[in-house]
């Protein structure tokens, strides 16, 4: 009988090993690349309470009635709310139901030529105080906490300033854009008058996501190479990959930005910089982000390319006067949320700053 | 920290390599103008080629494109009527 070598033998386990690996990320591969959902995706449960037009508000619910204040989450207008409630163990939702708050979410619904129209003055004059009524009304709280992400930010804090009665106890704004020409080279040629915002609408009157999405990718152009080592790095490990399509999916999924009010975006905030002034025109009056009513925390992301720190710092000026606690954490655009850092760091501070205020 | 694998390793030498050039080149003004005549000429070219088919089109009696835009605008436009009356009325209603 032949004896193999010990060193042999060890070399063949370890190929063994490796083309069980090699293996593993071929399957899985292939499931990536045929767009096999890998994970759940926005399962907390929740029901539509609320809708006008295509603004629908949904409530999620989770075990017994809560007493705290709620939450009503305000998303970007250009990207799908489910980030907030991603994946199991990665949701936001989850963690603020967790620590025993009422979520609301303000779904803004994907934009046609219908809601090319659709102004400023439709965000914060009608949808966000309908629906802040909405909440109060289903939950019997006299005052609601906001929570606006992104884009959402600007338009709830545009809101509470505009309504004077706006029942806002507490208001969170995450990577708000304040300085809009920090947002990368579209906004740079935007702001120069090299292109109007019209250029860019398509056969609906909007941006569409297609876009949007060219925009983003020019503020980080390298960042695909970033995205497919993580890809190819979590390839061999099953929950890593649903972590990575969960995210990377939403990031892809941008949707339509309306036109009339991506117009006014690009004449008030980029061009005249008027909310770094914080004196926002809205129907036939001006609007002083000064008059909010309540405690701000502004959440920053150091890492955040999409909308830099340097973005947001001057809501210190434009919310002159107003109770302002400023946030900021290791993190990205999403990563403020979602994630392992977020869980462990991030998320915890915010609910902390709530809970001292609830 | 556990250590990165090599792999990942260099390729995180090649992104920190390449990225400060080609964020610099993207945030240049010269980029800029680029884009700006590239989008230019191509909404030019799509304008003559639009008008050129639309009149081959309406010489055969056919929709063209813009035609269909038209419409999608008026739609939407009657749309966003009905939904304002709609409205008008939903806001008249005691709630429920």
């Amino acid at each position: 009988m032949i004896r193999m070598p010990p060193e042999l033998g060890t070399a063949l386990e370890r190929l063994g090993d490796e083309l069980g690996v090699l293996a593993t990320r071929a399957r899985n591969g292939l499931r990536y690349l045929a767009g096999d959902p890998l994970g759940e995706i926005a399962a907390t449960p929740r029901e539509p309470v609320w809708s006008r037009d295509k603004v629908v508000l949904y409530r999620y619910s989770k075990g017994a009635a809560r007493m705290r204040t709620p939450v009503l989450l305000v998303m970007s207008l250009v990207t799908r709310p489910y980030v907030f409630d991603l994946r199991p163990g990665s949701s936001l939702v989850e963690d603020l139901l967790d620590a025993g708050y009422d979520v609301f979410l303000l779904d803004w619904g994907v934009p046609d030529a219908v809601e090319s129209s659709n102004t400023l003055e439709t965000y914060c004059d009608e949808y966000l105080p309908r629906a802040a009524q909405a909440v109060l009304h289903i939950t019997n709280a006299d005052r609601l906490t906001l929570f606006g992400y992104c884009f959402g930010a600007v338009l709830s804090l545009i809101s509470a300033a505009a309504h004077p009665g706006f029942p806002v106890k507490n208001m969170v704004v995450m990577a708000t854009p304040v300085d809009l020409s920090r947002l990368g080279p579209l906004a740079n040629m935007l702001s120069k008058g090299r292109m109007e915002p019209e250029d860019l609408f398509d056969e609906t009157g909007n941006v569409p996501a297609s876009t949007m999405l060219d925009g983003f990718r020019l503020i980080s152009p390298t960042s695909e190479l970033s995205t497919l080592a993580n890809l190819w790095g979590s390839l061999a490990d099953e929950r890593a990959l649903a972590a990575h399509q969960a995210l990377i999916g939403w990031a892809n999924e941008q949707i339509p930005f309306p036109g009339a009010v991506f117009a006014q975006f690009v004449h008030l905030f980029l061009r005249r910089q008027l909310l770094m002034k914080g004196r926002i025109p809205l129907a036939d009056r001006e609007v002083a982000l000064a008059r909010i009513p309540c405690p701000v925390l502004n959440v920053l992301g150091e890492r955040d390319t999409l909308v830099p720190p340097e973005s947001s710092a001057p809501l210190l000026d434009a919310l002159h006067g107003v109770e302002l606690d400023t946030l900021t954490l290791p993190a990205g655009h999403a990563g403020l949320f979602v994630g392992r850092e977020a869980r462990k760091k991030c998320v915890p501070a915010i609910i902390a700053w709530l809970d001292q205020r609830d | 920290m556990a250590t990165q694998p090599l792999w990942r390793q260099a390729v995180d030498t090649v992104d920190n390599a390449i990225t400060p050039t080609v964020e610099r080149v993207v945030h240049d003004e010269t980029f800029g103008l680029v884009v700006t005549v590239l989008h230019r000429t191509r909404r030019g070219v799509g304008s003559h080629i639009e008008r050129a088919s639309r009149h081959v089109l309406h010489a055969l009696n056919l929709p063209a494109g813009s035609d269909i835009n038209r419409l999608l605008t008026q739609i939407a436009y009657v749309e966003r009527e009905v939904r304002e009356l709609r409205k008008l009325i939903d806001d008249q209603l005691p709630s429920p």
